[in-house]
């Protein structure tokens, strides 16, 4: 296990060209608070390369969803960079996609609807859009929901389409803001398998927000670790657990060494 | 700078509508029936404060409001606190109490005035009954949803229901109660004026309603800025003593819409 | 199902006993006639006019107007609150005057608005839309002001027009505010119709009222209350039931 920076390949092979990449480099923002400014993030550099997965791992607090609004151009930097396949992010970009930690689906429209609430704010194709709208849920399992209204959904249900929606416009970079930590824990693992497939079977650069190791271990290809406000990287790691990955995988015991690595980094967080 | 564009913002659009008020009579040349000159205005209101005219009627309007309001206020807090605490006065008197809150009260003005007859009484009668149904809704919802965990924790201290009521039961409500009180500070007003409209003899309400008919706009608009005066004073002082009492309870911030 | 036999039971009592008093206090003797009649003669004005049609071109001057001024006060309301929303610069520059305002007693200037559009329904309309207005104005702003900020960051990123964000998120999130400030506004809509009314009309609910007063008629006055109570439930009635069917994803 090498603590290693950067060592994965700038595209990964059989990524489809669809697919991002993702730079930052030296972000720094600072906000306003009613006690002072309050600096988020501080130099803060990683790469997500094509088709990869990389999980940001760090406790609460530590700018993490503030990350995931530079990174959609939601927020802008007060220094740093970030580009997306080598163009700056200036704003809002069509080539992302969010899933937030509630699943904030529109509840006065059904599942069908929701998914193609991002085509129509960009004015797109809605007739096709509607046809890989259903493939998508076909892939989740939720077609026969298409038509049912979110508060008949359970969570986990309301979750998966919420990924199909960001799904819906075939973004390059999906960014994912936690997305599992509104769900019970059997939930969670379910849907970390699912996420798992999901990926594979798109292939999208994704860009994980999380506060649970075994979930970042399980999902990506490199974790980076973030420290406590301000935020910076602590440490990249690289997952080099074969996939697919499986529930089982989780007991091996190279996963319990990459995790425990990582639990210790923390370890270290709460000392300093 | 957008924080000091904030406070300031409201008396730019009061400005505003001064200059197009100003405009409308001095450059587009509104007819005075309509729309008086500022200048006009300010000065007939000025004369009506030093001859002490409008000072007598506001005082008449703000009294019967003020005598209505206490009554109103007190008979809702103790139908409410005696609703709350029993089921058999809840199961008898809700039906009847909603059947009265379906009245509105205004429509009752006359009646009144036949019933209680000239003079501030009649006044007094119409914004007590216009002051029940908010504290007595606001103040029913607080009593109930006392915690019930503090109540029996003192009931095995061996305190008796007095001393719960006290310490307990009204602290806990007193923030819905407020709530209650300040939305019936404007309807006690309203009631006030209303009546004054349908039968008064002295009031902002009778002085607005006699320029009304002789189209002595200026007055109307003197009039009217002092009872609008009234009214905003009224609710900031019931504010502050909110403040002072409940002082526990942050800001709710929200906006009761009023007639 | 057993508390509610026993509430309608208790309440049922009350009100019996309420009646039997008024009936026994008229019958002794110890209200005169004219202040209070027996149920007996308010029944029959109920029945003259509502049965036999007396009061039904009043009934139908009210609603009407009180419709009219609901609708037109409330539509500007929303789209005041519409353009405050698309537009939040507005929001410091109204929203503090309109919060004072609150506190003042807006039928004041129903004489004024006599005075200027005179005894027909317009002054009835033009007052009560003014009253109809601020607690939708108010709503509104709340409610479109109040969308879920992860909807709003969704359609953001996807590049979505104000106009767009406007219909389809905000809106739909400031409908069970807009709903809820709908049965506000009835009631006002209704007391700004009465109190035009009580000062100069021909016909109308408010003028049976005040007419009969001089008139020592209460039977009539009573009768002409009790349709306006009705009015004002079967507005919130109708109110709760649209919000049942279109707002149908609130759970109350």
């Amino acid at each position: 296990m090498r603590a290693a920076s950067g060592g994965l390949p700038a595209t990964l092979p059989g990524a489809p060209p669809r697919a991002a990449s993702l730079s930052v480099r030296g972000l720094d923002l600072t906000y306003a608070s009613s006690r002072g400014p309050v600096q988020a993030l501080q130099r803060l550099s990683f790469e997500v390369p094509r088709g990869a997965f990389v999980s940001v791992l760090g406790p609460s607090g530590c700018g993490k969803s503030t990350l995931l609004k530079l990174a959609s151009g939601l927020l802008r930097p007060g220094a740093g960079q970030i580009e997306l396949s080598g163009s700056p992010v200036t704003g809002p970009r069509r080539e992302v996609g969010i899933v937030f930690q509630q699943p904030t689906l529109l509840p006065w429209k059904n599942v069908l609807e929701n998914v193609l609430v991002p085509v129509r704010a960009m004015r797109g194709d809605v007739p096709a859009a509607r046809e890989r709208a259903l493939a998508l849920l076909r892939m989740v399992k939720l077609d026969a929901f298409a038509r049912h209204h979110p508060h008949e959904l359970s969570g986990g249900m309301q979750q998966r389409v919420g990924i199909v929606r960001a799904l819906v416009h075939d973004p390059a970079l999906l960014l994912m803001d936690e997305p599992f930590a509104a769900l019970d824990a059997m939930t969670r693992e379910n849907m970390m398998v699912e996420l798992q497939r999901i990926w594979s079977t798109t292939g999208k650069s994704v860009l994980f927000i999380t506060h649970s190791i075994p979930e970042a271990v399980f999902l990506s290809d490199c974790v980076v670790v973030l420290s406590p406000r301000p935020g910076r990287v602590l440490q990249t790691m690289e997952i080099d657990l074969p996939r697919p990955r499986s529930l089982e995988t989780m007991g091996s015991p190279r996963f319990a060494a990459l995790a425990g690595a990582l639990r210790g980094t923390f370890a270290r967080m709460e000392e300093a | 700078m957008r924080g000091l564009l904030r406070p300031i913002a409201p008396f730019v659009t009061l400005a505003a509508v001064l200059l197009a008020w100003l405009l409308a009579v001095r450059v587009f040349g509104a007819p005075p029936m309509l729309l008086p000159d500022p200048a006009d205005t300010a000065r007939s209101f000025r004369a009506a404060l030093r001859s002490g005219e409008l000072a007598t009627d506001a005082l008449a309007t703000v009294a019967s409001a003020a005598a209505g309001y206490a009554i109103g206020c007190s008979f809702a807090f103790a139908l409410a606190a005696c609703m709350a605490l029993s089921r058999t006065a809840e199961r008898m008197l809700m039906v009847p109490v909603m059947a009265f809150q379906s009245i509105p009260k205004v429509a009752l003005a006359p009646l009144i005035y036949l019933w209680v007859g000239f003079g501030a009484r009649s006044s007094v009668t119409l914004v007590a009954l216009a002051c029940i149904y908010p504290v007595f809704a606001n103040g029913f919802t607080g009593f109930r949803a006392v915690d019930q965990n503090l109540v029996d924790l003192l009931r095995s201290a061996g305190a008796g229901p007095g001393r719960i009521f006290w310490s307990v039961r009204l602290p806990a409500a007193a923030p819905q109660l407020f709530v209650g009180l300040e939305v019936s500070v404007v309807f006690a007003l309203l009631a006030a004026v209303v009546m004054e409209l349908v039968a008064g003899e002295r009031g902002l309400g009778v002085r607005i309603q006699s320029a009304s008919a002789t189209l002595d706009v200026a007055t109307v608009f003197g009039a009217l800025a002092v009872l609008a005066a009234i009214g905003i004073l009224a609710s900031a002082l019931l504010r502050a003593v909110r403040r002072r009492l409940v002082f526990w309870q942050r800001d709710t911030g929200g906006v009761e819409a009023t007639a | 199902m057993k508390e509610a036999w026993k509430t309608a039971l208790a309440s049922t009592a009350t009100l019996a006993a309420l009646v039997l008093l008024w009936a026994w206090a008229v019958h002794a003797g110890a209200l005169d006639r004219s202040v209070l009649p027996p149920p007996q003669e308010v029944a029959a004005a109920m029945k003259a006019g509502l049965v036999d049609g007396t009061l039904h071109p009043h009934i139908l001057a009210t609603g009407r107007a009180a419709l009219a001024g609901l609708a037109i006060g409330v539509g500007l309301g929303v789209a005041a609150g519409a353009l405050i929303a698309l537009v939040p610069l507005l929001e410091a520059f109204l929203l503090p005057l309109v919060t004072a305002v609150q506190s003042v007693p807006k039928v004041a200037l129903a004489p004024l608005i006599v005075a200027y559009l005179g005894f027909g329904a317009a002054s009835k309309v033009f007052t009560a839309a003014m009253l109809a207005f601020f607690p939708a104005f108010i709503a509104a702003v709340a409610g479109l002001r109040g969308a879920d900020r992860s909807h709003l960051d969704l359609l953001r990123v996807c590049g979505a027009s104000a106009l767009h964000t406007l219909w389809n998120v905000r809106l739909p999130a400031a409908a069970p505010y807009l709903l809820a400030s709908l049965q506000v506004a009835v009631v006002f809509s209704l007391i700004g119709v009465v109190v035009s009314e009580f000062i100069a009309a021909t016909e109308g609910l408010g003028y049976v009222i005040k007419a009969r007063s001089q008139e020592l008629d209460v039977s009539m006055m009573f009768a002409a209350i009790v349709v306006l109570c009705a009015m004002g439930v079967a507005g919130g009635l109708l109110v709760r039931i649209a919000q049942r069917r279109l707002v149908f994803w609130v759970r109350s």
